[in-house]
């Protein structure tokens, strides 16, 4: 698991990131385990280099990416409202708890209150698609 | 077809006279078919519409099942009509997603042949349907006192379908006409107590009446103590006073290629133009019609406006003047429907089962959806998200490991309808009161702006059938209204 961790090291480094929360940082963080965590954003969320957004907003390398850039989604006012990019703490604390961490989002999905998951799932988005 | 010579004869030929508004309706319709068929449908814009792209003959609010079917009646006869859809798909709370190789459905999914009118759309547009895995069931397991039973499914008939016809028994007399629910007009006091007070009185011995509060739960998708007994039994009208045709008609058949098969048919066979991620925030009507203001500040000109949103989203909207008091109270005070709705993959195989657990385990009802070769996927229902976080996997896997101790859960997914905001809810039951009380206004245009959804159905309300029900009646009102 050692590679996976320093991969997504690698992703928020190349992402010019400051530094980041210890725990997203862990060198033990079970790649395997955030993909299938992240079925649960594919029910809205294609994740591909096409770019193409659906339901959700295409998340393809969405570490580093602006917050709501995805080509034509229609985001909601709060989220258009939202400046800068996803940082890998910012995503953490949005995925925890969507609606409080960005009161008026309409994204339908109420958080992954466990840590874990929530550090599988970001290791898995700084993968390589 | 071979012609209309099987068709019954038209009103017009057997004599009766028409009144006035009935003939200039007829003229203008027929006038709008002829335009239609013709090869340009730009062409087929009715007498009295703006020509200049400046307005619509109806804007309809909300792409779901419901607004797709008054916007396809509608555009289909001529009128000029505008969809303007607050998420980035169509469906409402219907959504087809791919999930371990399937069309799955997250919101409504089940259809049956007792509904008329979803059964006869996906027939119109060739959409098969195939049939859940649990139908054929080789265990059935349910709960007696905190016990894990397991059996044969008539073993578990044995026990539930007695105390289910006990509960159903006022059926036949209060609900004599399933799509007219207040055809008998007395009802006692059947609106006003729940049905866990109607399950309580029934004196049942604890297996039974711990099966029912469950059944009440699912079908009402809150705790039994939520729902109207009388709202209740329509059910069992609906499902022709038979429990397993009831039950045929509320988890046997689903569309082939989910409900998005249908619902993108219907879209395509509709002329009308289609705004998605479009939320509305403001109807202020006028004299001659409606304007309809977007979230972004955009103002769209309307005749008519078609209200297609969940009841419970209803009361977000700004309307000026105010819609009736009771439209908004209801809106306000929420139907049932909030409960959770989750899909497991599963590693390896189980007994392809139906359980039918208790309304405080996490989830209420279990069973298995689709039997694939390696693996199977499991759908289970529960009365509350406070019952079950269902983002977190090791809660689902022990919420369905209470059916299936040895079950290893891979991945599991959900959709949280009742935080997104343009549903706040699942599918519709009523609370004590709304049947009697509210049904009837929470239909009622007001001015130019008419009222449609699965939420305000006559028939199978909270269904899919219910929506294209309401969306048809309501694209008929409307085509009156701008007709004449």
């Amino acid at each position: 698991m050692v590679s996976k961790g320093r991969r997504l090291l690698a992703a928020m480094i190349l992402a010019g990131l400051g530094p980041v929360a210890p725990h997203l940082a862990a060198d033990n963080c079970d790649i395997d385990r955030g993909a299938r965590l992240f079925a649960k954003c594919a029910m809205c969320h294609p994740r591909d280099e096409t770019g193409v957004s659906g339901a959700g907003p295409n998340l393809a390398g969405i570490i580093g990416r602006t917050i709501a850039d995805a080509d034509g989604f229609p985001y909601s006012v709060a989220m258009s409202g939202m400046d800068g990019i996803w940082t890998p703490e910012r995503l953490d604390a949005f995925l925890a708890a969507p609606m409080a961490y960005i009161p008026g989002t309409t994204m339908g999905f109420g958080g992954l209150r466990n840590p874990a998951d929530r550090e599988n799932l970001l290791c898995y988005l700084a993968s390589e698609q | 077809m071979s012609g209309n010579r099987d068709l019954p004869p038209h009103p017009d030929d057997q004599g009766r006279p028409l009144d006035h508004n009935r003939r200039r309706l007829l003229q203008a319709v027929g006038a709008i078919v002829s335009a239609a068929a013709a090869p340009s449908l730009h062409a087929s814009i009715p007498a009295g519409n703006t020509a200049d792209g400046g307005g619509y003959d109806a804007i309809v609010i909300g792409g779901g099942f419901a607004g797709i079917t008054a916007a396809r009646d509608l555009s289909l006869r001529g009128f000029r009509v505008l969809i303007l859809e607050a998420r980035p798909r169509l469906g409402g709370r219907t959504f087809t997603t791919r999930f371990a190789n399937h069309d799955l459905d997250l919101g409504g999914t089940w259809i049956g042949n007792s509904q008329p009118f979803v059964w006869s759309e996906r027939m119109r547009y060739g959409v098969d349907v195939v049939e859940s895995a649990a139908v054929a069931a080789s265990q059935a397991i349910w709960m007696d006192d905190g016990e894990r039973i397991t059996g044969s499914l008539a073993q578990y008939a044995e026990i539930y379908e007695p105390a289910a016809n006990h509960f159903y028994a006022p059926a036949r007399e209060f609900i004599p006409r399933a799509y007219q629910p207040l055809f008998k007009e007395e009802f006692g006091n059947l609106d006003q107590i729940s049905a866990a007070d109607a399950i309580a009185n029934l004196g049942l011995p604890a297996v039974q009446r711990d099966l029912l509060y469950s059944f009440a739960a699912i079908n009402g998708h809150s705790f039994a103590s939520e729902s109207s007994y009388l709202d209740q039994l329509r059910w069992f009208a609906l499902g022709n006073y038979h429990l397993w045709n009831l039950w045929d008609n509320l988890s046997r058949y689903r569309l082939a290629g989910g409900t998005k098969a249908l619902i993108d048919r219907m879209a395509a066979d509709s002329n009308a133009e289609v705004r998605l991620g479009t939320p509305v925030a403001h109807v202020k009507q006028s004299a001659a019609g409606a304007t309809v203001t977007t979230l972004r500040g955009e103002e769209l000109q309307a005749r008519a406006v078609v209200v297609a949103v969940p009841l419970n989203c209803l009361a977000d909207i700004e309307f000026s003047p105010a819609i009736s008091e009771v439209k908004l109270s209801e809106s306000r005070r929420r139907h049932t429907g909030s409960g959770t709705k989750v899909y497991a993959k599963t590693a390896g195989k189980q007994p392809v089962f139906m359980g039918h657990g208790t309304q405080q385990m996490p989830l209420c009802f279990a069973w298995t959806e689709y039997d694939d070769p390696d693996s199977q996927l499991l759908c289970g229902f529960g009365a509350s998200p406070e019952l079950l976080d269902v983002n977190d996997d090791r809660a689902v896997a022990s919420a369905f490991a209470r059916y299936q101790p040895s079950v290893t859960v891979e991945e599991s997914v959900s959709y949280d309808w009742n935080i997104d905001p343009y549903s706040k809810g699942t599918w519709c039951m009523y609370r004590p009161g709304t049947l009697t009380g509210s049904l009837t206004e929470l239909q009622r245009p007001e001015g130019h702006v008419f009222f449609a959804g699965a939420d305000i159905a006559n028939g199978w309300r909270g269904f899919i059938d219910g929506a294209i029900e309401s969306g048809a009646t309501v694209a008929q009102q409307v085509t009156q209204h701008i007709a004449i």
